[in-house]
This record gives structure tokens, sequence and C-alpha cells, in this order.
């Protein structure tokens, strides 16, 4: 979970373009000014390519927050 | 994933009227935590007069040919969103000028796609993405209400979903439409959309087209064309709009939309400025009677989707 962490919060501090963004696992996209559709798209596709995964369409339109997110990869990688 | 909001108060006070597009929005707020709500809630605040009887129109047009609104909204919106993510990265489409057939294969003769969530997901944008509701309202105020109420015959070219046809045929009981499209499941979605809402099959008559090639009408015949979302779709958008302009009579108008610097999964005519597209029109014989320009920005100041959609109501120069 380190490791998905480490390569999360630099997707994170890439999509957002702030490189002192820290993540948690309770953060939702009310708490980050510019998570919007696209970054939401972005986020999952910058995901799909760092960790080489697909998310369905349920887990990108239903995701509740950074933690679940964590959950969704690890799962995949296994 | 976004701020709580108090959509059931909202729904509470439209349900009687609008029960469909209530129980839809339920459904959508408990299922997206973060796509196209803040969209829908300006659609909800800013455009509550034509949003909630046009939505209310397109779901039942959908229900009535057993659709699964939620899942293609999603779906085609997530489709759309993954390809102007690329696009913002390197500046391309997802096609070419050299490269229609791919996207015919991969698409347009795609069941995967077309069935699966393109035309339905599409239909429904109409009510629930912003901009193609105001598209749509442009669609209804300076085209649809322009056209006459006597005898009158029409075609679209590249009909897709149907709505189009389904507003024409169904406000104006005397006009007859014709329909060309590249797509076989353009054509069964459409003739069922059509038939299953209430149009005779004697009005309309789809078929199997290209709009690479020809139309078959002699010149000066048709009181009215659809063009819609197709130009950037296909590789000789000036012969087809010469065409247009051809067939269209003194008196007869054309509407026409596109998209500027707005990538899809179907997108290969890469628009970078209006100015390029009213240049198009004109130098093929179309002069613009009206025109809605429908920046993304407009909508979302913070966004970073470059999208501008753009409409048009043409009628050919003499």
């Amino acid at each position: 979970m380190n490791d998905i962490n480490t390569k999360l919060t630099e997707i994170f501090q890439e999509v957002f373009g702030d490189k002192t963004l820290v993540i948690n696992d309770e953060m939702t996209a009310a708490e980050v000014a510019d998570w919007d559709s696209i970054t939401h798209i972005s986020l999952i596709f910058s995901c799909e390519q760092a960790f080489n995964i697909k998310f369905t369409l349920a887990e990108i339109a239903e995701l509740k927050n950074v933690g679940e997110l964590k959950q969704i990869i690890a799962a995949k990688q296994n | 994933m976004s701020k709580e909001i108090p959509i059931n108060t909202i729904l509470n006070t439209k349900e009687q009227d609008y029960p469909v597009t209530a129980a839809f929005l339920a459904q959508f707020f408990e299922r997206s935590t973060l796509l196209l709500r803040s969209q829908i809630m300006f659609l909800l605040t800013e455009r509550e007069a034509f949003f909630w009887p046009t939505a209310e129109k397109i779901l039942k047009l959908n229900q009535n040919i057993d659709g699964n609104p939620i899942d293609a909204l999603l779906e085609y919106t997530v489709a759309f969103l993954r390809e102007q993510i690329k696009f913002l990265s390197t500046g391309d489409y997802r096609y070419d000028e050299t490269t229609f057939d791919d996207a015919f294969k991969e698409v347009y003769d795609n069941p995967d796609v077309m069935e699966a969530f393109y035309l339905e997901g599409l239909l429904v944008t109409h009510a629930f993405w912003p901009i193609h509701l105001d598209m749509h309202r442009f669609f209804e105020e300076s085209f649809l209400q322009q056209l006459k109420q006597e005898e009158s015959l029409g075609v679209e070219l590249g009909f897709g979903h149907g709505l189009y046809l389904f507003e024409i045929l169904d406000k104006y009981p005397k006009t007859k439409a014709l329909g060309f499209d590249i797509s076989q499941y353009s054509l069964a979605y459409a003739n069922k959309l059509l038939l299953q809402n209430g149009i005779a099959a004697d009005r309309f008559d789809l078929a199997l087209g290209d709009v690479r090639e020809p139309l078959s009408f002699d010149d000066s015949t048709l009181d009215w064309c659809v063009f819609a979302e197709v130009l950037e779709h296909i590789p000789t958008p000036d012969f087809a709009l010469r065409e247009i302009a051809r067939c269209l009579k003194p008196d007869g108008l054309a509407f026409i939309t596109t998209a500027i610097n707005s990538n899809a999964i179907d997108h290969l005519w890469h628009f970078n400025t209006l100015d390029e597209v009213t240049a198009m029109l004109n130098a093929n014989n179309l002069e613009i009677v009206a025109l809605k320009e429908l920046p993304l920005a407009d909508y979302d100041s913070k966004s970073k989707d470059p999208t501008i959609d753009c409409a048009f109501v043409c009628k050919p120069l003499v």
C-alpha cells in the first residue's frame, strides 16, 4: 500500500499541478478545488497507465474517496 | 465526491410534472459521486424552464425503446473525457482525414460501441450536458420554429439517434423526412425511436448512406436539411456542405453543428476556431442566418476543457 500511496501522491500532484499536495484516505473531491469531471478522468487515466490496470465504469462513477481508490488499485494489482 | 447537494428538495417539487426526469435524477445522484453532478446542478438552477420539459421528453423517447440512460450517459461522458484528455496532451484528434475507415470499423460499425452506449448516451446528453441542452434550445428556437407548416420534404444526414428527426416530424404533421447514416446501428436505433414514439412509418424513410458521395436529390428540391455533429467526423466536409447547398430550395434552411478543439472517440476533422467553420460554410455556398457559439468555458471558467460547440442555421447562397 505504501508503494501505491507514493505513486498516487505523484499522480495527484501532477494532475492538480501542486507539488505540495498531500493525500489521505478520507480525501474527497469536495476538498480539492480543481477536482472536477475532467480532472477526475485525468486521475483515472494516469492511474491506469501507472499501475497498468483498467477501471470499470461503476468504479469511475461511484468512487467515494482516495482510500477507496487505493483499495481498487490494490485489488486489481493482486 | 462533491459537496452534498439538497437535490431532494428540488426533485420533490418537480416529480408530479416531470416524473421520469425526477426518478432519473434521484438515481443518478445516488450513483454518480462526481461526474456531471455540477453540470446537472447548473441545469437545475440556471436552465430550469427549458431543462425539465426537454429532459422529460428525451427520457420518455428513450424509455419507449427500453433504454438504460444512466449507464449510457456516464459511459458516453467518460469516453469523451478520456479522448479530450489525450487531445490536451497531444493536440491531435483520435483520427485524421486518412483514417476514416478505422473510425467506421471501430465505432460506427461496432455494436459494442454504438449499441452499448454511443447512440443512447449521445441522445441523453441533449438533456444532461449543459452545452448540448443549449444547442438543443437553439435548434428549437432558431431552426425548428422557422420551418414551414405546409407540406414539405427534408433530409437529415448522419441522423445517429434520430432525435432531430423526431422533433421535426412530431411538430410538423405535414412534413416528410428522409435520412441517411453510415451506421447500420444508427439506422436500426433511429427507426425504432421514431416508430415506437408515434411517428407513422409512411412519414419517413431512413437508409444507409455516405456523405462522401453525392446526394441523390435534384438541385433545389429540399425544404430543410439537418447536418448535426457530422462535419468533425468526415474527411470531406467541404464536399458535403456544397451538396447540401445544391439540394436546398432557395428558401430552404439547414441546421448545421460542429465542435472546435473537442476530441471524441470518432472525431477526425479538427477545427481550431469559429472563423474556420464560418469560412468553410461560406466557401461552400451557405449563408449563415443564425449562429450560436457555445464555449465550455462559459459554463465552467475553471475547466481545462477547451471545447467550443457551434450551431448554425444556413440558407443557400443564391
